[in-house]
């Protein structure tokens, strides 16, 4: 019979379940948001030049939120 | 489901939610940043980001939340003088 988890391992369960649904949010966001920019006719197919822009939209989203974050966090220590 | 009335349990449990609430929070405030300051400032995307695109980004995050600041403090001031007459 399976022991009861203790409860450092709910809490890990609990926190991986949280960084899942992050995960998620964020792929959400970064598919609305590159689609926006790079999909402008949407065609048969995704072309290269579309993949392309979709993969420097991804990397520059991913830079934003890290200066996002930066800027928050410089301001909220002055 | 007696584990959960110990003192010490139900002590670990709270600050467990807490930290995990306020995470949260700084999560949010984050992803809305995100999310608004890209359609204000980012073009088409590029190798890296732009000068002028990152002073617009940490710009646009700092003046969004001074908004939010001044809408706050101006709420405030409003009910003070309602509540002064």
């Amino acid at each position: 019979m399976a022991s009861e988890p203790s409860q450092d391992e709910v809490f890990l369960r609990v926190r991986r379940q949280l960084q899942e649904q992050q995960m998620e949010e964020l792929v959400r966001a970064m598919t609305d948001k590159c689609f926006e920019k790079c999909v402008k006719k949407p065609g048969k197919s995704l072309s290269t030049s579309e993949q392309q822009c979709i993969a420097k939209s991804m990397d520059r989203y991913m830079e934003v939120m890290a200066l996002v974050f930066n800027t928050v966090a410089r301001k909220a220590q002055s | 489901m007696n584990s959960s009335t110990d003192p010490q349990t139900t002590a670990a449990m709270q600050a467990f939610i807490q930290e995990e609430n306020q995470k949260a929070a700084v999560q949010q405030i984050i992803s809305k940043l995100t999310d608004t300051c890209w359609d204000k400032c980012m073009g088409k995307p590029g190798n890296k980001l732009s000068s002028w695109e990152t002073d617009c980004i940490s710009n646009c995050a700092e003046r969004f939340l001074d908004t939010s600041i001044f809408i706050v403090q101006r709420m405030e001031k409003q009910a003070q003088s309602r509540n002064g007459i």
